[in-house]
């Protein structure tokens, strides 16, 4: 705001003129240089930008009281041991995250502290460990008992992943990350919902996340240079033909407003599974799911 | 809307650490969390909240998820060069319906609704073209994104 | 000798008897009277009489009943009493009673074939030898011409010479007729008989008869008035006549020293003596005899005065005198862990360079046998508390050392101290016979027994303080000092009756006290010390002549002192088969090391267990490691130390000695240290073996000996060093843990070198302290290379690097860099100039340093105004720009190391597979402990800034030092020196070396003894 214009006119100097880097140095240090910046530029503008919930809001919309705990279905931390690419590193981080989602929902403290371990060890290899606020080991470790500031901790933790990946232009990690924690919920959710009846409700609220899954698939698209990206991509390639034909009723959205005042969107939509699409969602999943958390 | 309105004098308060923040970066990675309105307690921040680069007279979608049954509160704000920002809300379904448009709202920079089919919501913003021809006008620009289920 | 013995030497003697006519028979009485005088007392002499009397009549009853058979009756007889005869008596015994026999039938001058074959069956019965049969029947018979073996005859007369010259002679002023002498070398005995009449000659205060035959003990004298005392070394002297031309003159010419501390020492003295004699050096306690000898010997110097060979001064000329002077210490100068046979063989091999290995073997062997030491000679000598030889034993054996090379002038401290009166007289006898050989053999004794002190030729009796009280013959002593306090019997040198010198007595007198009135002892001297000195200076000393200061030839010595090189060889072969012989030891030190490992691996090794068994072991998930490394290190520097400590300091003596050959103290040295490198070799090796194989440490056996291994000879030559500095065992052994623990403490891994005492942490690189600890070189070396090298992160390290560097750019550098931009704006408050400065300068030298380091960055534009007056907003915004485009430039080498990594692992894929072998290679090779270690992970501070300057503390492996003098930070990967960049595993390895050259040339120079010694007079000169 204050010294943006100071920075416009300076960037657009440097932009025109600003090749002219030291007589001494070697002509490629300024071109590394400028190509840097400018790619970093390019970057910047885009014309859509795709969102998609969390796990915890995921969650937090299939209303977790009727969930039980369940230790099995997680992704052991043992597996760490075998993520030694940035590509399972960056998915599985994503799996641990929703895990660690799914534990918060139930106040345990030993398995968070856990996963939010294992979730450092791995940004740590991928190198945005840098993210977590420099206590924030400490503060897990020291936080005895007081379940619900480790729900505020893992949250900030995440968030700080978050930006950090933005403002390192890592947005493609993120991609990886949110596909990860995606596959891992539908895995819990899928686990946990019970067997098929078109009453039961759950299951109504997991079919909607297909609109999650394309979201994240389409903002991944946006990065789709890059090489994990389009491992992803493939890997995930069963699931995008499955939900391409999933049934969905669609009718034209409207707009009311409610008695308090309140606008009110609606459409007449809904996403239908039958029960064949049911068990074969679970498969696929299942199967992308062993792909990801054996690193195979 | 009192506590929105003290949070609001919070978050100026905030403004006056911003500048050592703001002078090094041209990312504006957080700059919603500083700069935009937030709804009352009651609702939960989402992570769909995004700010970004913006150029002056551009036009920019943000995609989100809106889930059935929640109510949603959305706030808007950016750099003072680029001027006031007018945003949509436009559904979706086949024929693109603007569900709701700030224009129309003396370019109110936030709205609540509450979302009854799990749906997308493209959220279009867009600012005025700049009156000079520097097209080289950018700033950051922050959408807040809250959410609550609807009892 | 018995009662019954000497009864049956009567009936021997009665049988003789009977040949002789009767008118001989007093004659023959008188024989055997003073032949009883020499064994019985007085009052017994006429009751043994009357018993031969008796025998005489039996027989003579016998052979009167008998007439015929008489002669083969007695035969038989005299054959049962040679038989009884032989059981009892020894040769010499034996000898002398053959010849009173000889003496009886020599009532005429020539044998009846009776008699004669009568004594050759006597002499054949007594089991006497035909040669030793025919010498002395001749001497008693045959004119002195027929005696087979002529040189053991010495006749005194006063001719120029004898008529026969193939015998000895010996001219004698004033001695009116002849004493013939003979030697019986079968008995080592000497007998004589003289023609003199006129003359009155005295042996043990008693006439002598002329014609009959008497023997002539050690330390006997004969007197006369005429021709003064003939000593019984005078006689030998003539029988081994000595070489000429290896005679020597030894002379002390008003030698006197004094010690700083005590005052002692030793008073001025002058003697000479010559050649192929035994000095005797006696006196009380403490008086100084062991200064004296050293004095003597060329080890003292004297503060004044003069000790000379033929002339040649023995301190100022060694160099001539190589060779001549021998010296026997009154300690064990013994290996205890060799047999006899070797201890001496190698002290031959050291003194005998130019023989060969036969003819060594052949000069030891007979040495051994004139000794008697042969039969033992495969005997482990053992120690003084666990003894495999006697006492006795080990004395000669210690006076082997030096006799092997027969020097001319032989010096010993108390031989006969600790053993039996039996082994004192071998060892002194050995002594005497090298003197007799033509030696100066000089020798302190404190409480000689008389028989001892009749071996000696010379006498030198000390006194308190040193000072010289008597000098001379050794008969003469008692003599002396009677005569001085005016004692009665002072003409009774001997004991009358018994014939025993009382050395005894020369002591008594000298310190005998006053009696006070009341019949007490006062505790004060008759005659205090001075007066007993000044009296041998007024009476006794003999001063040089000035003529004898010429210089003439000095005997040639047969020390031949090997080449250094040889020397080596031969101390090394000694030290191991020491070592070899020692099974405790070799058993103890061959598997210490392996145990050690075997200890340290078992509880260090963490099994995780994995997701199959709980009890699996996985070598990345080995949390100790670090520790069982680091321990390694401190293991192979207490090994070293421990084999090395004692090594000097237990050849102590045997070093002092191979000095005074003038051996090469270089070569013992080197011995020591080769022999301890290899043992070092051995143990390390064991030692890696052992415990990598348990811990898992795969493929890296190599070079974890090699820094074991040097970190080993370090300790290794600590030791020696201190072995050869300190005095006592035990003080090494307290000195032990000084040394260790600060290579514990400060090895870098129980305290980190940026968090000790400020005063001496540094935060940039290793502080100095830290650098002088053997610990801190070994550890790196191996903490870095296990880390770096190992088969897995091998193919990682220079991209993991690059992903280290840029991260730690990207997110520690240059945001540490944009905060200090903001400290200098004016946006923040304070303006302390000072900090400013600071900071300015911080930023221009990170500029500098970052265009420099990385050729993909231009060097900031306007860096000059980076100063507190030339600052603008617009640098402030330039340099804000340049320093988010370096961020960028580093966001992207992350990413592209990062998709590198990527790479490598799907290379590694291909090559092994798949991807279970590549994790499971990660498991074997990559430990996760140790990673974190050397990647400081724990530790939050990533970067400080240090003196103009940031510091980078994170991740100190992949970190390049920013010291180009081969100093860097702890864990540093590589050292850079000049121009050079050398891994951290050569560059310890090379900084230790160096340490262990500097401290083997400190043994060497005795740098460190020299210190110590020196400060330790520093320290208590007062006393």
């Amino acid at each position: 705001m204050f010294k943006i214009k100071y920075l416009i006119i300076l960037f657009g100097l440097l932009a025109f003129g600003g090749c002219k880097s030291d007589p001494a140095s070697k002509k490629s240090t300024g071109d590394d240089f400028e190509a840097a910046a400018i790619d970093s530029l390019r970057q910047e503008f885009k014309e859509v930008y795709y969102r998609f919930p969390s796990p915890e809001e995921m969650f937090s919309y299939l209303d977790s009281t009727g969930l039980q705990f369940n230790k099995g279905l997680l992704n052991p931390y043992a597996n760490i041991d075998s993520y030694i690419e940035t590509f399972y590193q960056s998915l599985n981080m994503g799996i641990y995250n929703a895990d660690l989602a799914y534990i918060s929902l139930f106040q345990r403290y030993k398995e968070s502290l856990d996963y939010l371990q294992t979730i450092y060890i791995l940004s740590e290899r991928l190198r945005i460990s840098e993210a977590f606020n420099k206590n924030l080991v400490f503060r897990i470790e020291n936080n005895i008992r007081n379940n619900d500031s480790l729900e505020v901790i893992s949250d900030d933790a995440f968030n700080g992943i978050i930006n950090f990946l933005s403002k390192n232009k890592k947005e493609d990690v993120f991609a990886l990350i949110s596909m990860g924690g995606f596959i891992e919920f539908m895995h819990l959710s899928l686990s946990l919902c019970g067997e098929y009846s078109p009453e039961n409700k759950v299951i109504q609220k997991i079919a909607d996340q297909k609109l999650v899954f394309n979201n994240i698939l389409k903002f991944a698209h946006q990065y789709s240079n890059e090489r994990n990206i389009q491992k992803m991509i493939g890997l995930v390639e069963p699931l995008t033909q499955f939900y391409n034909k999933v049934q969905e009723e669609t009718g034209k959205a409207t707009v009311t407003k409610a008695p308090e005042g309140k606008l009110v969107f609606g459409a007449k939509k809904k996403s239908m599974l039958s029960e064949n699409d049911f068990y074969k969602l679970k498969e696929l999943i299942s199967d992308i799911r062993i792909k990801i958390t054996t690193a195979k | 809307m009192r506590s929105s309105f003290i949070l609001k004098i919070f978050i100026s308060g905030l403004l006056f650490f911003a500048p050592a923040v703001m002078a090094h970066s041209q990312d504006c990675t957080d700059y919603h969390q500083y700069h935009c309105a937030y709804a009352d307690y009651t609702f939960f921040y989402s992570r769909q909240s995004k700010s970004f680069l913006f150029r002056k007279g551009q036009t920019a979608e943000v995609q989100i998820v809106a889930y059935a049954g929640e109510e949603y509160y959305l706030s808007v704000c950016g750099a003072r060069k680029l001027g006031t920002i007018r945003f949509r809300i436009i559904s979706d379904d086949n024929d693109r319906t603007v569900l709701f448009d700030n224009a129309e709202n003396e370019y109110q920079s936030s709205v609540s609704f509450v979302n009854e089919a799990t749906s997308n919501l493209i959220i279009e913003l867009s600012t005025a073209e700049g009156s000079s021809k520097e097209s080289k006008d950018t700033g950051c620009l922050g959408l807040v994104v809250q959410f609550k289920k609807v009892q | 000798m018995s009662e019954s013995i000497l009864k049956a030497i009567l009936r021997l003697f009665a049988i003789v008897s009977l040949l002789l006519p009767d008118d001989k028979q007093l004659y023959a009485e008188e024989i055997i009277k003073s032949y009883l005088l020499q064994l019985v007392n007085q009052e017994k002499i006429l009751q043994f009489l009357a018993i031969y009397r008796f025998y005489q009549n039996d027989f003579k009853e016998r052979a009167q009943k008998k007439p015929g058979k008489s002669s083969r009756l007695f035969s038989v007889k005299s054959l049962l009493i040679c038989e009884q005869i032989n059981k009892h008596l020894l040769q010499n015994q034996k000898a002398l009673m053959f010849f009173q026999i000889l003496d009886i039938v020599h009532y005429k001058s020539t044998l009846s074939e009776l008699e004669n074959d009568y004594i050759k069956t006597l002499a054949i019965s007594l089991n006497f030898s035909e040669d030793l049969y025919n010498n002395c029947r001749a001497f008693i018979f045959e004119p002195l011409a027929e005696v087979p073996d002529k040189n053991s005859v010495l006749m005194l007369s006063n001719a120029a010479f004898s008529a026969e010259p193939a015998i000895h002679h010996w001219q004698v002023a004033n001695l009116r007729g002849s004493i013939v002498f003979l030697f019986i070398k079968e008995t080592n005995n000497f007998f004589f008989r003289h023609t003199v009449t006129d003359d009155q000659l005295i042996l043990k205060g008693r006439k002598t008869i002329a014609g009959r035959t008497y023997n002539f003990e050690k330390g006997s004298v004969l007197r006369s008035l005429l021709i003064g005392a003939i000593h019984y070394s005078d006689i030998l002297k003539y029988y081994f006549n000595p070489n000429p031309e290896s005679s020597f003159r030894f002379e002390a010419s008003e030698i006197e020293y004094r010690f700083t501390r005590s005052g002692n020492g030793i008073f001025p003295l002058s003697f000479s003596i010559e050649s192929g004699q035994l000095l005797g050096i006696m006196g009380g306690s403490g008086v100084g005899k062991s200064t004296l000898l050293n004095l003597l010997n060329g080890n003292l110097k004297p503060h004044s005065g003069q000790v000379t060979i033929n002339g040649f001064d023995v301190h100022t000329e060694k160099k001539e005198l190589h060779g001549i002077i021998g010296y026997i210490p009154q300690e064990d100068l013994l290996i205890e862990e060799l047999t006899v046979y070797r201890n001496l063989y190698f002290n031959a091999r050291l003194c005998f360079g130019n023989l060969s290995e036969n003819q060594i073997e052949v000069l030891v062997n007979n040495l051994l046998t004139d000794l008697d030491l042969f039969e033992i000679k495969d005997l482990k000598v053992g120690s003084v508390l666990n003894k495999f030889i006697s006492g006795g034993q080990r004395k000669r054996l210690n006076i082997s050392l030096e006799l092997i090379r027969e020097p001319y002038l032989l010096f010993v401290d108390e031989p006969t101290s600790g053993l039996s009166s039996t082994d004192s007289e071998t060892v002194m006898d050995l002594l005497k016979e090298q003197a007799m050989k033509g030696k100066l053999v000089v020798i302190n004794i404190h409480q000689p027994s008389s028989d001892i002190f009749k071996l000696f030729d010379k006498l030198l009796v000390l006194d308190k303080g040193g000072r010289p009280v008597f000098f001379g013959n050794p008969v003469d002593a008692p003599l002396y000092f009677k005569k001085v306090r005016q004692l009665i019997n002072a003409e009774d040198s001997e004991c009358i009756t018994c014939g025993n010198l009382n050395p005894e007595q020369i002591l008594q007198i000298i310190e005998a006290e006053e009696i006070n009135e009341f019949g007490k002892h006062t505790g004060k001297r008759v005659f205090s010390p001075d007066e007993w000195y000044n009296l041998y200076k007024k009476n006794v000393e003999v001063k040089p002549r000035s003529t004898d200061r010429i210089k003439t030839r000095v005997p040639w010595s047969l020390l031949s002192v090997p080449g250094k090189y040889k020397q080596f060889g031969i101390f090394l072969k000694r030290n191991l088969l020491s070592k070899l012989a020692d099974r405790q030891y070799l058993l103890i030190n061959l598997l210490e090391a392996p145990l050690l490992a075997f200890i340290l691996g078992f509880f260090t090794r963490y099994n995780a267990g994995s997701a199959t068994s709980e009890y699996a072991y996985i070598f990345s998930a080995n949390i100790n490691l670090p520790v069982y490394i680091f321990m390694g290190v401190i293991v192979a520097l207490f090994l070293g130390m421990m084999v090395s400590a004692e090594e000097i300091i237990r050849d102590r003596k045997i070093i002092q000695r191979e000095t005074f050959l003038n051996l090469s103290r270089l070569s013992y040295y080197n011995s020591k240290v080769l022999f301890l490198l290899v043992l070092s070799a051995i143990q390390t090796l064991a030692f890696v073996l052992v415990g990598n194989c348990i811990m898992g440490i795969k493929g890296m056996i190599f070079p974890y000996w090699m820094v074991l291994f040097s970190a080993s000879v370090f300790s290794n030559l600590l030791g020696l060093n201190i072995s050869d500095s300190l005095k006592s065992v035990v003080s090494i052994y307290i000195l032990i843990p000084l040394l260790l623990v600060p290579q514990i403490l400060l090895g870098g891994a129980m305290v980190r070198f940026d968090r000790l005492n400020k005063q001496i942490a540094s935060q940039e690189v290793v502080p100095v302290i830290g650098d002088l600890m053997a610990s801190r070189w070994a550890y790196e070396a191996l903490a870095v290379h296990q880390f770096k090298n190992s088969r897995y992160e091998k193919f990682f390290y220079f991209t993991d690097k690059t992903e280290s560097e840029s991260s730690f750019r990207l997110n520690y550098l240059v945001p540490e860099l944009q905060l200090i931009l903001d400290e200098v704006s004016e946006k923040t408050s304070k303006p302390d100039k000072e900090l400013i400065n600071k900071n300015f300068a911080l930023l221009r030298n990170e500029l500098i340093f970052l265009a420099q380091s990385d050729e993909n960055i231009p060097v900031f534009k306007n860096i000059e105004m980076l100063d507190e007056e030339k600052f603008t907003r617009n640098v402030e915004e330039e340099l804000n720009i340049y320093l988010q485009r370096i961020k960028d430039l580093y966001l992207r080498k992350l990413d592209d190391a990062l998709d590198n990594r990527d790479k490598i692992i799907e290379g590694l894929v291909i090559k092994l597979g798949n991807k279970n072998k590549v994790i499971e290679m990660k498991h074997d090779y990559y430990n996760e402990s140790l990673a974190e270690i050397v990647m400081n992970k724990r530790d939050n501070e990533k970067i400080i800034r240090y003196k103009n300057r940031l510091v980078r503390k994170a991740e100190p492996i992949f970190a390049m030092p920013g010291s180009k003098s081969g100093r860097a930070h702890f864990y540093s990967p590589v050292k850079r020196i000049g121009g050079l960049t050398i891994n951290t595993l050569w560059f310890n390895m090379a900084a230790l070396w160096l340490m262990n050259i500097a401290f083997f040339l400190f043994l060497h120079f005795g740098i460190i003894r020299k210190t110590v010694t020196f400060s330790g007079n520093l320290l208590f000169k007062g006393r």
